[in-house]
């Protein structure tokens, strides 16, 4: 453990040249206290402006909010180990003690922590969510996701430049969210390659009035094992890429 | 073609002054060697005479002109080559070369022929970001004499590159050299620097300690003296002698005639030894 | 002429890296999206996703565009030839701007049709881009990495968000006129209905005006990063 203390206090004395760490916590502490004001006051200045209703909306600015989280996380973890890449200094890290793989268990622990901490403190201070069994299993899954897009970025792009636009590709994937709240049944075929479409079907399953035990069920267990293989996959292909 | 009077240098907000009085001249097709350790101010020199720093002390003439009032018209007409040659990754080496050569007023150079020059025309096609540290090397002369340039800077041209490639290089600086090309040559590779430079100067601690051509420095610099090492009666031993008069070194004779020698060597300096010499630093 | 030049190298470079891929897919998702949006709000939708993406791409790829040359070094290299430091900006803009228009009729077309004035719709789209593109890059000349970057952008850029409260009827301030954003939301309002002159002029001026500004910033400060690393005397 004492290694991964050592590379958290770097990363924290680091904090003046890369916020990372500093973005990874007041980025979605923003998200959470925006959310939880403008719920409030919203509302009425929605209503009084004669826009559409907020209300009708809460359950997916839920997801949709909640998606963010590790979307934002995930995504400047990955731009951050491009960075560390760029500059050659995981090569560098390679021939300390913590080797590559001690390196990258802490560059994808932490987001991993943080992202559920994050999630977490949204579903139950945001001042939007349901509060619902279901939760644990939408928090399982968020808390997988954000490794999932560092991965994604630090596998899929060759430096900064493509990762940055790539993240583009990762922001999109909130459509998951869109697709679990709008689309007719069959329609919704078409997001389940999304990893984010799984929490938000769960999360909506839930919060929906009569909803179908079994389907909840499935939503969650195939969520939960899809996460599962695409970070084993990403894990796979990024340790490959590196050695 | 360059001049340089009592330049000195400080970077902003540095107490110490960098460059501390430098006077120097470098003669048209004339190839100059700044030998020195690293932190001696030599990229400093560098960077103020390709106009990078402009907040010096002193006189500085390039073509007659002070670098201070020199526009960007100065980059037409000098090319330069730096120590960590760098290219856009996504794009072939010849493409590279394309791009950059599209940036000058003289583009009369030939991109294939320059890659030929340096042994490349079959990575012509592939992409830089999968070539080796001694290739972009090479590639990155190719690029600095793109404009044919009247000056030719190269910083530490012959890092990364092995002996075969490392000669065909001072084959090609020497090459420009006939043509006329004034070179100017950062290093702190002795070896390399005898073998090309007309004129080195010495650079320690932000001065200039020495200028002269190689071949005056080894000879002030050594002794004429030779060294024998030999099998002695107490295990080996070695003597030296003057290499006056020799011949007539009745010592020296007997122990040629009489005993094992195992080395032979005259005490001419090396450019290290010299440099040590001369600035009582060692070179790296 | 070495703009054009490196106009068409810029835009080759950013087809390589997959700006043009991406961008493609990024537009096949929002027509998804868009399908799905209620008639009623399908124009101002368009007018908004244009105004945050197409036309605000320039922030973030210009800067990533700088950080990748910086921290390769390629900078070095380039302005090591007469290179202005005006041409190498401009170029970028133009480029990413030529990306951004491009993205935004691809947008624009299948869901809203032609636009009613396809010459400011562009006009609009372009300035926007190439405004946000010099934030983009005089943001990155002063960071040291990506996060960092993304930080300071999304500070500066918050100010330039706020003609939008105005045009979606939230609240009114006669500060926002004064943003350049505030001549976006006419421009690209070109895309539903006419645009009267005096509102065009002002919309472009503005823009130009915030444009000529930034430019003004960005060229100091890259020159001071490449060119007079010690703050010389500009001989540009």
């Amino acid at each position: 453990m004492n290694r991964y203390m050592v590379l958290l206090k770097h990363d924290l004395r680091n904090m003046a040249r890369d916020p990372l760490l500093l973005f990874m916590l007041i980025g979605p502490l923003l998200l959470i206290l925006a959310v939880r004001t403008g719920s409030a006051y919203g509302t009425d200045l929605l209503q009084s402006a004669g826009s559409f209703d907020l209300l009708r909306y809460t359950d997916l600015i839920t997801v949709f909010m909640m998606l963010l989280i590790p979307i934002l996380i995930g995504t400047m973890t990955g731009l951050f180990i491009l960075d560390e890449r760029d500059e050659q200094l995981i090569g560098l890290y390679a021939v300390t003690p913590i080797r590559k793989q001690g390196y990258f268990l802490y560059r994808l622990a932490l987001p991993t922590l943080l992202g559920l901490a994050m999630s977490t403190l949204f579903l139950l201070a945001g001042g939007v969510a349901q509060r619902q069994f279901e939760n644990m299993g939408v928090l399982g899954m968020l808390a997988l996701e954000a490794p999932i897009f560092a991965l994604f970025l630090a596998t899929a792009a060759a430096n900064k430049v493509e990762g940055l636009a790539l993240s583009k590709i990762v922001s999109l994937t909130l459509i998951g969210a869109i697709v679990a709240y709008f689309a007719p049944e069959p329609w919704q075929l078409l997001a389940v390659a999304l990893p984010t479409y799984w929490p938000s079907k769960l999360y909506l399953e839930g919060a929906s009035v009569g909803g179908d035990l079994a389907w909840t069920t499935a939503a969650l267990v195939t969520g939960f094992l899809y996460h599962l293989l695409i970070l084993y996959v990403l894990l796979r292909r990024f340790l490959q890429r590196i050695d | 073609m360059i001049q340089v009077k009592e330049l000195k240098y400080t970077y902003p907000r540095k107490k110490q002054q960098t460059l501390r009085g430098l006077d120097f001249e470098i003669g048209a097709g004339e190839v100059f060697g700044f030998l020195g350790p690293s932190g001696a101010g030599k990229s400093t020199i560098q960077n103020i005479l390709v106009g990078k720093l402009q907040n010096y002390e002193g006189a500085v003439h390039v073509f007659g002109q002070e670098m201070k009032k020199a526009g960007v018209d100065y980059y037409e007409r000098i090319g330069v080559s730096f120590e960590f040659p760098n290219f856009y990754g996504r794009f072939t080496a010849l493409e590279n070369l394309n791009h950059f050569r599209s940036l000058y007023r003289n583009r009369d150079a030939e991109p294939m022929a320059l890659l030929e020059s340096v042994g490349m025309s079959q990575a012509a096609h592939t992409k830089v970001e999968q070539f080796s540290k001694g290739m972009k090397m090479r590639l990155n002369y190719c690029r600095a004499v793109l404009n044919d340039p009247e000056i030719l800077f190269l910083d530490e041209p012959t890092s990364g590159l092995d002996p075969v490639n490392t000669a065909m290089l001072k084959r090609l600086i020497l090459q420009r050299k006939e043509a006329g090309t004034t070179v100017l040559i950062t290093t702190h590779n002795m070896q390399a620097a005898e073998e090309l430079c007309d004129r080195v100067a010495f650079i320690v601690d932000g001065e200039i300690k020495r200028i002269d051509t190689p071949h005056n420095l080894k000879l002030r610099g050594g002794e004429r003296k030779v060294r024998v090492e030999y099998e002695g009666d107490q295990g080996r031993s070695s003597e030296d002698f003057a290499l006056d008069g020799i011949g007539d070194d009745a010592r020296f004779l007997e122990l040629l005639r009489y005993r094992q020698i195992i080395t032979m060597h005259t005490l001419e300096a090396s450019m290290d030894q010299i440099f040590i010499d001369v600035t009582g630093r060692s070179l790296v | 002429m070495r703009m054009w030049r490196m106009f068409l190298f810029d835009i080759r470079f950013q087809w390589k890296h997959g700006f043009y891929l991406i961008y493609s897919l990024i537009c096949i998702v929002y027509f998804g999206i868009l399908y799905f949006v209620h008639e009623d709000y399908v124009e101002k939708s368009l007018i908004l996703l244009t105004f945050s993406d197409p036309s605000a791409l320039g922030l973030l790829f210009a800067g990533g565009i700088i950080l990748l040359e910086r921290g390769q070094g390629v900078m070095g290299s380039l302005f090591a030839t007469p290179v202005r430091i005006r041409e190498y900006v401009l170029a970028k803009c133009l480029s990413l701007s030529c990306l951004s228009v491009l993205a935004a009729y691809a947008i624009h077309l299948p869901i809203g049709g032609w636009p009613v004035s396809p010459v400011h719709f562009t006009i609009g789209v372009a300035l926007t881009s190439s405004f946000f593109t010099l934030i983009g890059i005089w943001t990155a000349v002063q960071c040291r990495s990506i996060n960092s970057f993304i930080l300071l952008t999304q500070l500066y850029v918050l100010p330039f968000v706020l003609p939008l409260a105005g045009y979606l009827d939230w609240m009114h301030s006669p500060f926002m006129a004064l943003l350049p954003t505030h001549g976006t939301l006419i421009l690209l309002d070109g895309a539903i209905r006419v645009v009267g002159w005096q509102e065009t002029i002002y919309a472009i001026l503005s823009l130009v005006l915030w444009i000529g500004g930034f430019g003004w910033l960005t060229n100091r400060a890259v020159l001071g990063t490449v060119r007079k690393l010690d703050g010389g005397k500009s001989h540009e």
